[in-house]
């Protein structure tokens, strides 16, 4: 393959492969995140 | 009509959904404090969830097909400065770490501290026009890609465009700003759900040599290099590119607002250092759909803005379609929301509330800045509807975006960096003053403005003309100021 679309397709790889990658992370870690959220607002709620 | 009973469902599912994740966390955040507790604990994921979702939507995906669509695959260099300047902001903290350290919430407030309310007005302003006329094609081009997707009559757009924004309005309402952590994550995994699902599935349908072959028939060599002759993503783009870049991620209020927010200053810049990733795919992800609609469309559209739509119309099964539809409608919402705070509130605070201090001597209070904001936010609307109507342009969409928030960036970013690195004594005649400031503003407008003559120079080339004049202009100004009117020893520098 000629060096420019081995580049694109390596860049492309890169973000599509990043992107999947770090979106998996959010959708579990971050609903972790959430969750302790809703906790806290939940206790200062009862608390206060 | 494109959409099967099972689209419309899924759309629907997609509109009951966020509007419940919205309500149900209004249950708990039901005033300021809450939302400043929601805010404060935000970590790096959720952090990274609402950076993104607040910075895709319709539009990003069209402008940037567009550009794929009329220059092939030399338009990937789009995202490459995105994912360089994210990671040196990350890495470094340049202007990021100083305005948390000075506990400064927005860049207007470092201009006053630094130099005056003079220079905080007519950074407001310049931010306040460039920013607006960029949002304003935002409704249009996103009517059009929502009838073609759909199957709607094109000349319908005016409707959309009222629909759309009366649910972006209920969205905002019905908790989308008070709970706008909650509804980007839901907004999240479901874009980033479509947009994985989109490129993969045309990726191996089409197929890359496929791709690259007809890119090289359309284009010649510039459609892969983007160093050929007649390629407008070269090194002047790519310099313009890192600068502007810079500037868009130091200083938007609608990112800085979101980094400043994040539970501590480490967490602040990690959100950069990930972004990198994220925002190297929200270009190249889109660039390559223009490409891939190249490929794959038999007839190819008049508009080529029209691309995109119909490339997804082509490839996505029915029943999928409801899905990606969802998808950019979740990805638009909170841009419209974002951007509408965004300049409503810069609106209010950086140029009627400076405005009423200077004529009453008093600060505007709580409420009237609330009117005003809501005021603003009505007012917002309207124009940008207008402004959908009236607006046309031979140079890409992605140009014409860059070019209208240009009006302001140069300006504010050699403003940042002598207010905040170049302002004490040390620097002696080139200490940063208020002089300064106003004419780098003034300059580094120039080029943005050259875009309305009818005959004008490369949009990369004026980009880079603004720095250099906003840079000159800084320097000028305040030499001038620090000979003729210096500052006196224990005495303000602005």
């Amino acid at each position: 393959m000629k060096l420019w679309p081995l580049a694109w397709l390596i860049l492309l790889a890169r973000g599509v492969g990043g992107f999947a990658a770090v979106s998996v992370m959010i959708a579990v870690k971050g609903f972790g995140e959430l969750k302790a959220i809703l906790k806290k607002l939940k206790r200062d709620e009862d608390g206060g | 009509m494109n959409l099967s009973a099972v689209d419309i469902a899924i759309v629907g599912a997609y509109l009951a959904l966020t509007i419940y994740s919205g309500t149900y966390a209004k249950k708990y955040i039901k005033d300021l404090s809450g939302f400043l507790v929601a805010e404060r604990s935000m970590g790096l994921n959720l952090g990274l969830a609402s950076l993104i979702s607040s910075e895709i939507g319709i539009i990003t995906y069209m402008y940037l097909a567009e550009a794929g669509y009329r220059n092939g695959l030399a338009a990937l260099m789009i995202g490459i400065p995105f994912f360089l300047v994210f990671l040196f902001l990350g890495r470094t903290g340049f202007i990021i770490k100083p305005l948390l350290e000075l506990r400064i919430m927005t860049l207007p407030e470092l201009f006053e501290r630094k130099y005056g309310p003079g220079v905080r007005f007519l950074a407001g302003l310049l931010m306040a026009v460039g920013g607006i006329i960029n949002f304003g094609v935002f409704p249009g081009v996103e009517a059009k890609f929502i009838n073609t997707v759909t199957g709607l009559p094109a000349n319908a757009i005016l409707w959309t465009m009222i629909v759309l924004l009366a649910v972006v309005l209920l969205y905002t309402a019905l908790g989308g700003m008070i709970s706008v952590i909650f509804t980007n994550y839901v907004q999240y995994i479901l874009l980033s759900l479509g947009m994985v699902f989109l490129t993969v599935f045309g990726f191996f349908k089409v197929g890359w040599p496929q791709i690259v072959s007809t890119v090289e028939k359309t284009f010649g060599a510039r459609g892969v290099n983007p160093f050929a002759a007649g390629s407008a993503f070269g090194w002047t783009f790519f310099f313009w590119q890192l600068l502007f870049q810079l500037s868009v991620l130091t200083i938007a209020p609608y990112i800085t607002m979101r980094i400043f927010s994040a539970k501590d200053s480490r967490t602040g810049t990690r959100i950069f250092t990930w972004s990198s990733v994220m925002f190297l795919a929200r270009a190249v992800i889109p660039v390559f759909w223009g490409v891939l609609a190249l490929s794959c469309l038999t007839v190819k559209p008049d508009d080529p803005l029209q691309a995109l739509p119909l490339m997804i119309v082509q490839l996505t099964p029915k029943g999928l379609l409801g899905l990606m539809l969802a998808a950019f409608l979740a990805a638009s919402m909170s841009t419209y929301a974002s951007y509408l705070l965004s300049w409503s509130s810069i609106i209010a605070q950086d140029l009627v509330g400076v405005t009423y201090k200077r004529l009453s001597g008093r600060r505007l209070d709580d409420r009237r800045l609330l009117i005003v904001n809501r005021a603003t936010m009505a007012g917002i609307i309207v124009f940008i509807i207008w402004w959908s109507f009236s607006f046309k342009s031979e140079e890409l969409l992605f140009f014409y975006l860059l070019l209208a928030v240009n009006l302001f960036l140069a300006g504010t970013l050699i403003s940042a960096v002598f207010g905040i690195y170049f302002h004490d004594a040390r620097f002696g005649l080139l200490r940063g003053r208020s002089w300064g400031a106003a004419l780098a503003f003034v300059l580094g407008a120039v080029p943005t403005v050259l875009f309305y003559l009818p005959s004008h120079p490369p949009v990369s080339r004026r980009g880079n003309w603004s720095y250099a004049l906003a840079l000159g202009g800084m320097v000028v100004g305040s030499v001038a100021q620090n000979i003729f009117k210096p500052v006196p020893k224990t005495g303000d520098a602005a």
